[in-house]
């Protein structure tokens, strides 16, 4: 008995690993999926912050009293790092064709124009002087990544110091500009984080949106794997032969189901590791903006021991969930393809709550549409995750069992449904009609 | 008492409303070949599939040495063997792996089978490919070996050479023979080619329509229509049976 269903297992796992396609979506595409788009954000982020800032500055400040806050501007600007500054000080051009031609024969987008009256309405205290920054806007070089204008609020601020001060030598211009200082205190669950909730929230969601993606391409694949392996078995009669010799057709039932799960418990390992290779490469690029200490609070608090083994657990049922839904499914279907339709339809409706819950919160919706998200039983493995993050256990663990009361629901219908001959006489085709 | 080995009695199958088999009997002795003929849609691979306890009649039963397939599935599943027609195999798989699985699935003395499968297959080396890689004249003698190598007491054959070119078949045929008279085997097979009826079978049943019309060793069936051969003695027993 258990030698058979050892051996069923070994058969089908022998035929999942040789087939190259689910070898390459579920194990090799995570592990390299993720770490790729981590890549790609380092990549473009570093190539941003090196990147040499290429502008020009139409200086035609007049002065006043012999100061020219224009050139002040201009020696300003020119102390940053990588900025190259191209200086006009006349032009007989208009400034739009002055702006392409900076841009086609030079690269330069950006045009700064200070106009003549730029250091007697700063010296005025009752006017704001002007400045005009002109971008150029090209369709097939798109608008630059690194622009001017974090220097000149810079130079803004200065100004303001400057401003202040000259009108009353003996005040702190800061005080002035902030009277009152407010402390941004986050708690996540028992933890203080000294930072704003929006900075806090944007780092939980940086390492959490992609689980539930994760967890929804890994109900469908596994489901497809499952679908596929049994109308494959009847669609080529190797069903017909099992299903006549000796083995109960529960050890079929159950050895189909475990080497899925292997697979399927293999992919998600995959992803794990895709994903932490991911949150590494991201998490050094968040800590320029954000201070590395509350960057790294935060991470300890999401990939605590609790979370990650909860949403081992979760994944596991849910996995289980899709699988034996897939398999009551791919009894009536006729062949691989009609197995691998009917399932997609399911699994694209049952993961719905996926993309909800990735822009809203379910808790938060009127009572009926919530009562029909949470009768899915994929909605609990998705707002599991963000649950199990705020330490909110309770609902997670009535999700799971939820969950795994379907899951046997739908398994003992697969087993009725293996005993009986609807699996060699379901037809259920979506094959188109000639 | 009869010394039949197999009993179909009065076997009626409903697919929804359409009768596919309308209360058909026939009984198979010990060690013979009995070949189940007729087109297209008669009713053979529902019979051979009620026998192989693949699906439940609506009516009626069969029995194998004395087991009913109604009653007692899992016994039958002890001594029978089927070969579905057309039947695939698992890709894959190489062909030795198919006839370990199936040796392992089928028997507790899972060695001496997949020796048996491979002197049955007569694939040699090419065993060690996978499946994929065979002919299908191959696949078909990889599938007759999977379903003789364990012995069975009785092997359910549809259409076993449905689809191979002659030398293919004439090479199936001459296993089946063989093995019929090396290990005295019970063989129930369908088919629609008369020649390979009369060179296999002991006896035969004319299945038309869901009934049988006629039953005979295949020179009792050529005397009775008086027919030169099985083709036109069926012809004449499905014309004569609805008048």
């Amino acid at each position: 008995m258990v030698n058979k269903l050892i051996a069923i297992i070994i058969k089908e796992l022998k035929d999942l690993f040789r087939d190259k396609t689910t070898l390459f979506t579920m194990i090799v595409i995570p592990l390299l999926f993720f770490p790729l788009i981590g890549l790609a954000f380092k990549t473009g982020a570093e190539t941003t912050a090196q990147q040499t800032l290429n502008v020009a500055v139409l200086n035609l400040d007049s002065g006043y009293n012999k100061t020219k806050m224009g050139d002040n501007l201009i020696a300003f600007i020119k102390q940053f790092n990588n900025v190259n500054i191209t200086v006009i000080n006349n032009t007989n051009e208009s400034i739009t064709r002055l702006s392409r031609e900076l841009y086609e024969n030079k690269g330069i987008n950006e045009l700064l124009v200070i106009p003549r009256n730029f250091t007697e309405t700063i010296y005025n205290p009752n006017a704001t002087a002007k400045l005009e920054l002109y971008s150029y806007v090209s369709a097939a070089g798109g608008l630059a990544i690194r622009s001017l204008d974090p220097i000149l609020q810079a130079y803004i601020s200065r100004i303001i110091d400057w401003k202040i001060q000259q009108i009353a030598p003996n005040v702190n211009p800061k005080a002035i500009i902030n009277p009152i200082n407010i402390s941004y205190i986050s708690i996540v669950r028992e933890e203080k984080i000294p930072s704003p909730p929006e900075i806090v929230h944007g780092l939980i969601a940086s390492q959490s949106w992609t689980l539930p993606l994760s967890v929804f391409i890994i109900i469908v694949t596994s489901s497809q794997i499952v679908a596929s392996a049994i109308a494959s078995e009847k669609e080529s009669k190797t069903l017909e032969i099992l299903l006549s010799t000796p083995v109960s057709r529960m050890n079929i039932l159950v050895g189909k189901i475990a080497s899925s799960m292997i697979i399927a418990i293999l992919s998600v390992i995959s992803y794990v590791g895709g994903f932490t290779i991911y949150m590494n490469t991201i998490l050094g690029l968040s800590s320029a903006q954000i201070p590395p200490e509350i960057a790294n609070k935060v991470t300890q608090l999401v990939n605590s021991p609790q979370i990650i083994g909860g949403v081992a657990v979760l994944m596991f049922i849910t996995l289980l969930t899709a699988i034996s839904l897939s398999v009551s499914l791919s009894v009536y279907a006729e062949d691989v393809r009609s197995a691998q339709a009917l399932v997609s339809y399911v699994t694209l409706l049952f993961g719905l709550p996926a993309f909800i819950t990735m822009g809203v919160d379910i808790d938060q919706l009127p009572l009926i549409e919530k009562t029909v998200l949470y009768l899915i039983p994929f909605t609990h493995a998705f707002t599991g995750i963000t649950k199990l993050i705020d330490g909110d256990y309770t609902p997670v663990i009535f999700g799971m069992i939820y969950m795994s009361v379907f899951s046997l629901i739908t398994l003992y219908i697969a087993s009725k449904s293996f005993t009986t001959e609807k699996l060699l006489t379901a037809k259920l085709t979506f094959k188109r009609r000639k | 008492m009869n010394d039949s080995f197999v009993n179909v009695e009065n076997l009626v199958k409903d697919f929804g409303r359409r009768r596919v088999l309308k209360s058909i009997s026939f009984s198979v002795k010990k060690g013979e070949i009995f070949g189940l003929i007729g087109p297209n849609g008669a009713g053979k691979t529902t019979t051979l599939r009620i026998i192989a306890t693949l699906i439940k009649p609506t009516a009626g039963d069969v029995i194998i040495e004395n087991i009913s397939v109604t009653k007692n599935a899992k016994l039958v599943r002890e001594i029978i063997s089927y070969l579905p027609e057309e039947a695939g195999v698992y890709e894959r798989l190489t062909g030795i792996e198919f006839l370990r699985f199936f040796a392992e699935m089928s028997t507790s003395n899972a060695h001496d089978a997949i020796r048996r499968g491979i002197e049955i297959s007569g694939l040699g080396e090419r065993l060690k490919d996978k499946t994929k890689e065979y002919s299908k004249g191959m696949k078909r003698r990889l599938l007759l070996a999977r379903t003789l190598m364990n012995l069975p007491k009785l092997a359910l054959l549809d259409e076993p050479t449905s689809g191979l070119d002659v030398q293919h078949a004439v090479q199936i045929r001459k296993i089946i023979k063989d093995y019929r008279e090396k290990y005295g085997i019970t063989i129930i097979l369908s088919s629609h080619n008369m020649l390979e009826v009369e060179y296999l079978c002991d006896r035969v049943a004319f299945i038309n329509d869901g009934s049988i019309v006629s039953i005979g060793t295949p020179k009792e069936l050529l005397e009775k229509y008086n027919a030169d051969n099985l083709e036109d003695a069926f012809l004449k027993a499905v014309s004569n049976y609805g008048e």
